[in-house]
């Protein structure tokens, strides 16, 4: 402690002593330490605020230093005027070494510095630098004006493109705005309702509409602005239009919506459907005649059907007597008659038999017409089985050879459609002439269906009759050569097609014939 | 009670409205040489009025087998036939139904309403001939005449 105090007192003469206590030399001595303190504090003060505003200074840890050790001169100045009247060189001392390491670090630190020092470029570099950079900044600013014209010159062109397309459209345009007052319309609104587009822009849109249904136009127009949605032309967006002379035509609106300045904005597409309701009527009516005449067709044909039976049927009572009186004179009276008497009652039961088995005939066809179908899985080979059982006797006088490569499974009535084998392979056998008749009945799958095929080597059909010979009573050939009454094949065809099949023939004269017919797989 | 007597020829009554059908039947059972003798009625009631012996038929003899048609005047085969079998006097004797008719429903119908047999009427003599032969077969034995 003694010594500290000893150090820092001012017990040791003062500088003035030395200087003889002159007072010129005194104050001229204090006065310009005192200038050079108040100058060297002035400088770090300045170096501190001006590092204070420019914080993106470089090199600031050396004008701290700087700052430091100017700061510490000042103060050892400071202490040299203190010591002109006092003694106190230990503190003098003191600040003099603190100085001498601020001094000596700031000097390190220089010229450790000086190469990064040399690399910050001068103001003139600067200054250069600054005006490269403004002419790049002019001259982009240039170029994004160039852009930006060269943009709206494109943007004006496209809208006018869009414009033309607008006015070129096929449909009427319109916008709406959220009051309901027209905004825009194009040139075919303008050709479909007989206005001009200035009498229309700032209309109610109800203008365009039969009187009769503007009041609630306008409610729906309101909740449509209310929750804008896209609806699509179609069925249910007919609409009754006005045009400007008050008549009125059928037009069809598809309604869409974008946002505009003032709330939403309705876009309107209308298409004038005059001409596709003339159409759709037209076409309504002729489907409604259409149903009228198939349903008068279905009865008469149910009619004629049940005719065809009930005649039929009434037929075969005063036939029954007719064949069994005839019958009757040839049993019993035949010894007393003379050859005329016997040939004429021949001919009636000649003529009564043809008649029964045409009216069998009218019969089965009116069955195989209304007769319900009861169709199930069946192997067509059992259906040909009992086909050929009922022919039995025609096979064997004939000696005809039936052959049959192997038949499908098959869903279908096992009785109508043994029918249709036993009709086909009957006239297959009986349109034969000399040869041996033969028949070949074969299958094969197609497209969700199968193809059967019956064969033969008869006398063939001139493909002119190819469509003939399924007409009821069709008979190609009207010789006793070939008796029948043309209702077999009018019975298949009535059959398959019940069956939801086809039936044709592929013959030529002396070629023999194939019939062909179709069996959907379930 | 029955009765087995005679070798009397049988008794037929036919019910059918159309001479000409009865006559060819009569004339087929002739031509088949079965021996009958046959009784006419040309409606329901006059078939029922002989059966039951009333007014001008109070004499008329019990038949040993009827063939009856379906479609009478006046009152029609089924109802003949429900009438017979419903009473205790006449429900023995055979009715054979002899319609034109095959459809399904006239067959179940008589059948339910009792009828011994139901044949479709043969469309020719021959036909007619072997009905009768089967018929005397059947019903006409005289050693076992229910009727």
């Amino acid at each position: 402690m003694d010594f500290f105090r000893q150090f820092f007192s001012s017990d040791y003469p003062p500088q003035a002593s030395c200087y003889m206590w002159r007072t010129d030399i005194v104050w001229l001595n204090a006065i310009s330490d005192a200038l050079v303190a108040l100058a060297y504090y002035s400088i770090p003060f300045t170096l501190l605020y001006i590092l204070h505003r420019r914080p993106s200074l470089r090199l600031r840890g050396l004008m701290g230093m700087f700052a430091a050790f100017i700061l510490s001169c000042g103060t050892s100045r400071l202490i040299s005027v203190w010591n002109v009247w006092h003694g106190t060189y230990g503190l003098e001392g003191l600040v003099k070494a603190v100085t001498a390491v601020l001094s000596i670090a700031t000097a390190i630190m220089t010229v450790k510095l000086a190469p990064v020092a040399l690399r910050i470029p001068s103001p003139e570099e600067l200054e250069r630098a600054n005006e490269h950079l403004l002419g790049e900044m002019r001259a982009r600013a240039e170029a994004e004006e160039k852009l930006r014209k060269a943009a709206e010159a494109a943007r004006l062109s496209s809208e006018a493109r869009m414009r033309s397309f607008l006015e070129a459209a096929a449909q009427g345009f319109l916008a709406i705005g959220a009051d309901g007052r027209i905004l825009l319309v194009n040139r075919r609104i303008e050709e479909m309702f007989g206005y001009r587009r200035e009498e229309l822009i700032g209309q109610d849109v109800e203008i365009l509409l039969p009187e009769r249904y503007r009041g609630s136009h306008v409610l729906h127009r309101r909740e449509f602005f209310q929750e804008p949605r896209i609806r699509d032309m179609g069925p249910g967006m007919d609409l009754a239009a006005r045009r400007k002379d008050g008549t009125e035509f059928p037009v069809e609106v598809g309604l869409s919506y974008t946002p505009g300045e003032n709330g939403v904005i309705a876009l309107g597409v209308v298409n004038d459907i005059t001409e596709r309701k003339r159409h759709e009527d037209q076409l309504s009516r002729a489907h409604a005649e259409l149903r009228a005449s198939e349903a008068t067709l279905r009865r008469a044909n149910a009619e004629l059907e049940q005719f065809a039976s009930l005649a039929s049927h009434d037929m075969q009572e005063p036939l029954r007597m007719i064949t069994g009186y005839l019958d009757l004179l040839q049993r019993r009276y035949a010894d007393q008659l003379d050859p005329d008497a016997r040939e004429f009652i021949r001919y009636a039961v000649e003529g009564s038999q043809r008649m029964k088995n045409l009216i069998r005939d009218v019969l089965s066809l009116s069955r195989a017409g209304t007769r319900p179908l009861s169709k199930r899985r069946i192997a067509a080979q059992e259906v040909l089985g009992s086909a050929l059982a009922n022919l039995n006797t025609a096979i064997s006088e004939r000696r005809a050879v039936i052959t049959a490569s192997d038949l499908p499974q098959i869903v279908a009535d096992p009785g109508l459609l043994a029918q249709v084998f036993q009709n086909l392979i009957a006239n297959a056998i009986k349109f034969t002439r000399n040869e041996t008749p033969r028949v070949h009945i074969s299958a094969e799958r197609r497209a969700g269906e199968w193809l059967f095929s019956v064969r033969d080597n008869g006398i063939g059909i001139d493909p002119a009759h190819r469509e003939r010979v399924f007409r009821i009573f069709e008979r190609l050939d009207a010789s006793e050569e070939f008796p029948g009454s043309g209702v077999g094949l009018a019975i298949c065809q009535k059959i398959i097609e019940r069956h939801g099949g086809r039936i044709w023939v592929d013959s030529a004269p002396g070629q023999g014939s194939v019939f062909h017919f179709t069996i959907p797989e379930d | 009670m029955c009765d087995y007597p005679s070798s009397a020829p049988a008794e037929i009554l036919i019910v059918d409205d159309n001479a000409c059908d009865v006559r060819l039947i009569k004339e087929a059972f002739r031509e088949g040489g079965i021996a009958s003798k046959f009784h006419v009625t040309r409606d329901g009631e006059q078939a029922l009025a002989f059966l039951r012996r009333e007014g001008p038929y109070s004499g008329s003899p019990r038949p040993s087998l009827i063939l009856l048609d379906l479609n009478l005047p006046r009152k029609s085969g089924r109802e003949v036939l429900a009438e017979i079998k419903a009473e205790q006097s006449l429900r023995r004797i055979p009715v054979v139904v002899l319609s034109a008719s095959t459809s399904r429903e006239d067959v179940c119908r008589a059948y339910e309403l009792q009828a011994n047999c139901y044949v479709p009427k043969p469309s020719d003599l021959a036909g007619l001939i072997d009905l009768g032969r089967l018929l005397q077969k059947l019903w006409l034995n005289p050693a076992l005449l229910s009727g």
